[in-house]
Formats: C-alpha cells, sequence, structure tokens
C-alpha cells in the first residue's frame, strides 16, 4: 500500500484540481500550526506547502540565500506556477524565516495574498486571549474565500475526523516501536505526505486498511547487530533520505520528532465546549513545536522518549538556517551527554550527498557497535 | 559648535560609568537583568534594574576586535554560526568569560520578548540553562500591518506582566510616577534623535552615519534618564548649527545613499570607504525604525507599545517600501546599499524588493552586498570593497545620464 501513498503525493496537483471540480476551494498552509480544522470545516481542502527540491534559482532573486531552505523552494514551486491550483493561503508565523517571508510570497507567487496568523509565543491568558482572536480572523478569511459559513456543528465535526486521524497516526508510532516493527520509518513518511494534500476522511480510510494489512502480518525479526535510532528532523523530504539509508543499513529508526507524526498527533482536541476554544487552546499548547515551545520542555520530552524506546543513538539532523532548532541543539547535546546516548548530527550537505550520508551513518554505527 | 569629539568624550564618560556599575560586586548593587533591544528599558530604569544588552555587547566586541574568537568558542559549545550573529559572539563571551569588560556579567534575571525578533527566546534559554536564573518571556504581536487596539492591548498586558514579575523578584514596587518621568524622558530623547535625522535632508548632510553608530550607545542602553536625553538635545542643536554653516561629514557629497540593515560592526571602516569616493550616507532604516521616533502619547503604556512594536523587523513589506518611497524623495537619495545580512535573517527576508521597487519606480540604483554584521569569519573584505567601486561607476554613469536626457 505504501506506493499507493506514494502515487497520491506525487499526484497532489491532480488531486486538488479534481477537489475544485467537485467541491471547492483549496487552501495551502505552511505549517502544522495552521488550524487545518477550520479549513475542513468550511468545505475546503487544506493541502501543506512543502520543501519537494525545486530549482529555486529564480526565487534567490528575491530571498535571501541564508534563508531556510524549505521558504525559497516553496516561492519557487508558485513562480513556476505548480501551486496554481491554490485558491487561498494560510500562513502561521513560527520562526524568523517567515517573518519576511510573508511579504515576499505576498509581492512575488502570482497567488492570492496570504493571510498571516499570528502564533504567540507563550500560552497564558494575554496570549490566549490574542490567539483566539486570530483564529476569529482565520474564521472571517475562510467564511469569505469559500462563502460557507463555519458554524460549531461543522466546526466540531471537523474536529472529530481530525482526531480519528491523530489516533490512527499515533497507532502508526505503535506498530514502529521496537516490539513490534512491522512498519518502517521511510514508510510512515510516505503515509504522512499523502495524508498532508488528500482530504482527511480518505486518508483516514486508507490509513485504517493499512494499519488492518500491518497488524495481520508476523512481527518481524531484526538481525542481531541491528541498531536502533530516535531521529530529530525538521522535514519530510530529508527524513526520508535518512531513514531509507539507515534502514538500506539494516538498521531502524524506531521514532521521530516530525512535525506531522506523531507530535502532532500526540493529544486529541478537546471535543467538549466551544471549538473554537478547544482549538485555540489546542494549538497555542498542545503542540510541541520548537518555534513555540520552551527548548528545555522539548529537550526533556526528547530525551524521555529516546529513553523510554532504549535506543542506541540519536540522530540530529535539521535543516539549515531553522533558528529554533539552532538554538534547541545545544541543550540537546548537553542533555545526551548527561544521560550517555550517543548523538550524531548530520549537516544539510550530508544529505544531499548519500556517499557522505552513508558513510557518516556506517561510521556512527560502527562507534556503536 | 560642541564637535564630533565633545560628543565621544561623553559617551566614553558614559560607557565606562555604566560598566563600572555593572561590575559592582558591592552587597548593596543594583540587580542586572540581561533583556532584548525590543523590551521596555524604561521600566528597568525605573526600578533601578540595570538593563544589559548581550547584542549591543557584541557590537562592542566587534569594535575590540574579539568577536571571531567568541563565535568559535561559541561553535565549539554547539552554536551553529548560522545563528544570529549577535547570539554567537554574546554567548561565545558566556562560556568562556572572554572578551571586553571582562565578559559579559553575571545575570540576576532574564529577560527575552518574543515579538520584534523571534531569535531572542531560544537564546535566552541557552543562557538559562548556562546560568540558572530566573527567565521571563514577554510575548507580544507580531504585525501584519500598522499596530491596531489588539496588538497594542496585548503589549500593554504583557509588559505589565512582566512589572509584576520583576516586582516579585527583587520584592520592589514599581513607582508609578518614576516610571511615567522615564518614559517621557525617553520619548523626548527619541524625537530629538528623530528631528536629527531630520536635518540630514539638507545638502550636505551634516552628521555621518559613522558618528551616530557612534553616538546611538546612550538610547540603546539607558533610554529614561535625564543624562541620556541631555546628550540628544545637545546632539541635535549641534547638528542643527552645522546645518545653518552649510558643513558636511568632511567628503565631497557626490551621491546621497541609504543603508539598508543592521552596520557591519567588525567592519565599519565600509562606510569611511563609500564616503571617501563621494558616496554619502543620509538614511539608515536602522536608527529611524528603532529608535529615532516620536511615539509619546497620553497614555505612557501604549507610548511604550508604538515604540517598542514598531521596529523595521516587525513591519511588513508594503510598509516598508512605502516608508522607503518617501525617503528616496525627501532625502533626494541617488543609490542604496542593500547588505544581507547573514547575521538576522529577519532584516534581510525582503530587503531585495525593497531595492528592487525603487529601482522601478524612481531608477535608483542599488546594491547587494552580502556579509555578517558581527560575525567576521570569512568577511571578504577586499571584495565588498570592489563592489563598491562597481557601485560608484554605475552612480556615475547614471547621474550622466540623467544629465544628458
Amino acid at each position: 500500500m505504501i506506493s499507493e501513498f506514494k502515487k497520491i503525493y506525487e499526484q497532489r496537483a491532480d488531486i486538488a484540481n479534481e477537489w475544485k471540480k467537485q467541491n471547492g476551494k483549496v487552501v495551502g498552509c505552511f505549517n502544522a500550526m495552521t488550524p487545518q480544522e477550520m479549513i475542513h470545516a468550511a468545505g475546503a481542502l487544506p493541502v501543506l506547502i512543502q520543501d519537494v527540491g525545486m530549482d529555486i534559482t529564480e526565487a534567490r532573486r528575491y530571498l535571501p540565500e541564508f534563508l531556510c531552505p524549505t521558504l525559497k523552494d516553496c516561492l519557487a514551486q508558485a513562480m513556476d506556477g505548480k501551486l496554481s491550483y491554490i485558491d487561498g493561503i494560510i500562513m502561521s508565523h513560527l520562526c524568523e524565516g517567515m517573518r519576511g517571508f510573508y511579504g515576499v510570497w505576498e509581492k512575488n507567487a502570482g497567488l492570492s495574498d496570504p493571510l498571516l496568523i499570528q502564533v504567540p509565543a507563550t500560552s497564558e491568558e494575554s496570549a490566549l486571549t490574542f490567539y483566539i482572536e486570530e483564529c476569529r480572523k482565520l474564521k472571517r478569511y475562510l467564511e469569505e474565500l469559500t462563502g460557507n459559513q463555519i458554524t460549531d456543528e461543522a466546526l466540531k465535526k471537523s474536529i472529530a475526523i481530525y482526531n480519528e486521524n491523530r489516533a490512527l497516526i499515533n497507532k502508526l508510532y505503535e506498530l514502529r516501536k521496537p516490539s513490534q516493527n512491522r512498519i518502517k520509518g521511510s514508510e510512515i513518511v510516505s503515509v504522512l505526505n499523502a495524508g498532508l494534500i488528500m482530504p482527511k476522511e480518505k486518508h483516514n480510510e486508507m490509513l485504517k486498511k493499512f494499519i488492518a494489512e500491518k497488524t495481520a502480518e508476523p512481527v518481524q525479526e531484526t538481525a542481531e547487530d541491528s541498531l536502533t535510532f530516535y531521529l530529530i528532523s525538521n522535514e519530510l523530504f530529508e527524513a526520508e533520505t535518512i531513514m531509507s539509508t539507515i534502514e538500506a543499513l539494516g538498521s531502524t529508526v524506531v521514532s521521530d520528532n516530525l512535525a506531522y507524526g506523531l507530535r502532532y498527533s500526540m493529544e486529541p482536541v478537546a471535543m467538549n465546549g466551544d471549538p473554537m476554544l478547544s482549538l485555540a487552546d489546542h494549538y497555542l499548547n498542545k503542540i510541541p513545536c520548537p518555534g513555540k515551545f520552551r527548548s528545555d520542555v522539548l529537550v526533556n520530552k526528547l530525551t524521555d522518549s529516546i529513553k523510554e524506546l532504549k535506543c542506541n543513538g540519536a540522530i540530529w539532523s535539521v535543516e539549515k538556517y531553522c533558528d529554533p532548532y539552532i538554538f534547541e541543539f545545544p541543550i540537546f547535546q548537553q542533555s545526551m551527554k548527561e544521560n550517555g546516548i550517543p548523538l550524531l548530527k548530520i549537516e544539510a550537505e550530508d544529505v544531499s550527498n548519500s556517499g557522505r550520508l552513508k558513510t557518516k551513518i556506517e561510521a556512527f554505527a560502527e562507534m556503536l557497535s | 559648535m560642541k564637535g564630533r569629539d565633545y560628543f565621544k568624550e561623553l559617551r566614553k564618560e558614559f560607557r565606562t560609568a555604566y560598566n563600572k556599575e555593572l561590575a559592582d560586586t558591592s552587597s548593596n548593587r543594583k540587580p542586572i537583568a540581561h533583556i532584548t533591544g525590543f523590551m521596555p528599558s524604561e521600566v528597568f530604569v525605573a526600578m533601578d534594574i540595570i538593563p544589559f544588552y548581550p547584542e549591543t555587547y557584541a557590537t562592542m566586541a566587534c569594535a575590540f576586535r574579539a568577536a571571531d574568537e567568541l563565535c568559535l568558542a561559541a561553535e565549539e559549545a554547539g552554536i551553529s554560526r548560522d545563528a544570529c550573529a549577535f547570539s554567537t559572539v554574546a554567548l561565545g563571551s558566556m562560556h568562556t568569560g572572554k572578551g571586553p569588560y571582562g565578559g559579559v556579567p553575571k545575570p540576576d534575571l532574564l529577560l527575552s520578548s518574543a515579538y520584534t525578533c523571534g531569535i531572542h527566546v531560544p537564546w535566552w534559554e541557552v543562557m538559562e540553562d548556562f546560568y540558572k536564573v530566573p527567565h521571563f518571556i514577554m510575548d507580544g504581536p507580531v504585525l501584519a500591518g500598522a499596530p491596531t487596539k489588539q496588538d497594542i492591548a496585548f503589549f500593554v498586558a504583557e509588559t505589565k506582566k512582566m512589572i509584576s514579575f520583576l516586582e516579585e523578584q527583587t520584592g520592589k514596587k514599581l513607582d508609578m510616577d518614576r516610571l511615567k518621568k522615564c518614559v517621557e524622558l525617553s520619548g523626548t530623547a527619541s524625537e530629538y534623535f528623530a528631528d536629527l535625522i531630520e536635518l540630514r535632508k539638507n545638502r550636505p548632510n551634516p552628521i555621518s552615519t559613522r558618528q551616530i553608530v557612534g553616538d546611538m550607545y546612550h538610547i540603546t542602553s539607558l533610554p529614561g534618564t535625564e543624562e541620556t536625553t541631555q546628550f540628544y538635545k545637545e546632539l541635535y542643536e549641534d547638528t542643527l548649527e552645522r546645518v545653518e554653516k552649510g558643513l558636511g561629514v568632511g567628503y565631497e557629497e557626490k551621491f546621497r545613499l541609504i543603508w539598508d540593515n543592521i552596520p557591519i560592526w567588525h567592519d565599519l571602516d565600509l562606510i569611511d570607504y563609500f564616503e571617501k569616493q563621494g558616496m554619502i550616507f543620509v538614511y539608515e532604516t536602522y536608527f529611524t525604525a528603532y529608535w529615532a521616533k516620536k511615539f509619546m502619547t497620553d497614555d505612557i503604556f501604549e507610548s511604550l507599545a508604538l515604540k517598542y512594536l514598531t521596529s523595521w523587523t516587525n513591519t511588513r513589506l508594503p510598509h516598508k517600501i512605502k516608508i522607503m518611497r518617501d525617503v528616496v524623495r525627501d532625502f533626494q537619495i541617488d543609490g542604496v546599499a542593500v547588505f544581507e545580512n547573514k547575521g538576522c535573517r529577519a532584516y534581510s527576508t525582503g530587503q531585495l524588493d525593497v531595492a528592487a521597487t525603487l529601482n522601478d519606480e524612481f531608477g535608483t540604483p542599488y546594491l547587494a552586498m552580502t556579509g555578517n554584521m558581527a560575525d567576521p569569519g570569512g568577511h571578504d573584505a577586499e571584495g565588498v570593497r570592489h563592489k563598491v567601486d562597481a557601485f560608484k561607476e554605475l552612480l556615475e554613469s547614471h547621474a550622466a545620464a540623467k544629465t544628458n536626457a
């Protein structure tokens, strides 16, 4: 079934265009901190815009070389007409890259003006009050774009569908644990990728079928010398390359902190009370995103997971110029040292060079054997 | 007329006194708080807490030629040199204890802000992990345009929360009358600074960028004091006198330029290199957007919100373009020096769009240079100067074409 998930992601433009013919609008989002449930409740299809490995020469005319590669890639896609199916764009402000990018996108992407949603850095009352207002702004934007009213009932229904998706993704991660070993990390990336661009209901159906198939399979035996790793990475494109390389060497990545994986799914949105307030509280307080969460809290969570899974080592591979991770790294490095967990840092240059990547991972594995 | 050396001397006295206070180890010393340049420092002055700015310290390390060594030390401690360069310099000092004035002082408190620069919070968390002292995060809005009522209300609520934190930590109550006085003094100092910038519309430009870069030390370190306000009053009056006497910056003013971005603190001689060739800087986005502005209203908290929220890095592209259009017209600009600053992504993203728009609308040529505001590692001083030479030729041919037209 993995090939089906892969095919869906590759055909994302066709899927979106088909949706437009049958249903309505397509709304692009830039990161996991956008409350997609609201887009869904407005009857639109939320799609995530992410790095696809574009030639960024033209985008570089407007953006500095030292900006996050994903944002440059996204602008390149838009300028190349690859996102022409998108009717509306939502940007959640999470990092310094996004701060200036919003204006550059508005001027050069050739698409409709984006909506900038501000995500406060803290979660106390003043921040929550502010963020609820931002969510109301998002609601007005979506209602105007789609012509549909977002009722509480519709929002509750959408939250339930997304919560089901979260629960299924959690199940996937369970099946990936060393005790189960039924799903590979690279396979999960393909499953997640598809979920970012297709209707959630369909993704849920496919996930149920996939999980049933995998559960029915016998537990896979692993070689004695197989090692287990935890991957800290912020980008699916890179993560898949690293996981595949590790798997080809006979080891496994038993978990990760990918933005759209367990990190996004670990907690459901509360179903009681005002759904808008529940969403605001969830996105502000429940998703441990490095752009908004305190580094020490995140590092403690990561360290606990790595210890719980009894990983042989941790692998840190974060895109170049990603500021929240740049500052989290020294704290994480210290925690790994204190807990006696071997750590490998992979640079962006390593990921783009398959030979170098393989050599680096092999050397790390040898050190651990 | 008092002249540049007079202000340099005042600055030296001020810096010595400020650093002496930071180094005080007596039992009744004032507490030190490491804060960002975007937090209402008037509150700290009013509460007898010494605000210390790691960013300003990084600029000083550049002047003392210590930045490269400190960046290397930060890198060895796991902080990439791709990070904000002010942070790598200051964190390098934190880890080694090296740098001007015996390294960054140990803080009693850490306070970071999240709205104008998203780097501060994670940077301060690295300090928190090292120093193990209380850390307060001041939240606030990232503006989508001019500040709205909602934005101001958020900032004011956060400022009040910060005051409660400081009262709790120091055991001292804030005197509101004293704060009011500090904010008024700060507002007056910023107004003098803004008026001084306006004087640069004159030909010749009466005050150099190089001088202002030094003379901003008071307002960036201790706004809200009598001494700071008096400094800018005198500086304004001195500059006005220069205008009346028709005095320029000491070089022939062939072309009038904008410097867009933070200065290159480890290579300030580059400014002189431009000016010796007749390319005089008369406007910088850096000064006006942060300190040289008029923000006072009847409400002191609203005034602080207007001062600290409306900075260049918290301004969206269309508004930046609007400001720069006016600057090109009012300051009679001939060219723009765009410094693509690897050390600050927030400042640098969108710069090329601003410059390209001015070029399209006014035909204003621009020069794009890449470098780093505080990390001298890999700085190509010679290569940048070759670019400056080529830019001069471009300005000359552009001027000749205009004359012939």
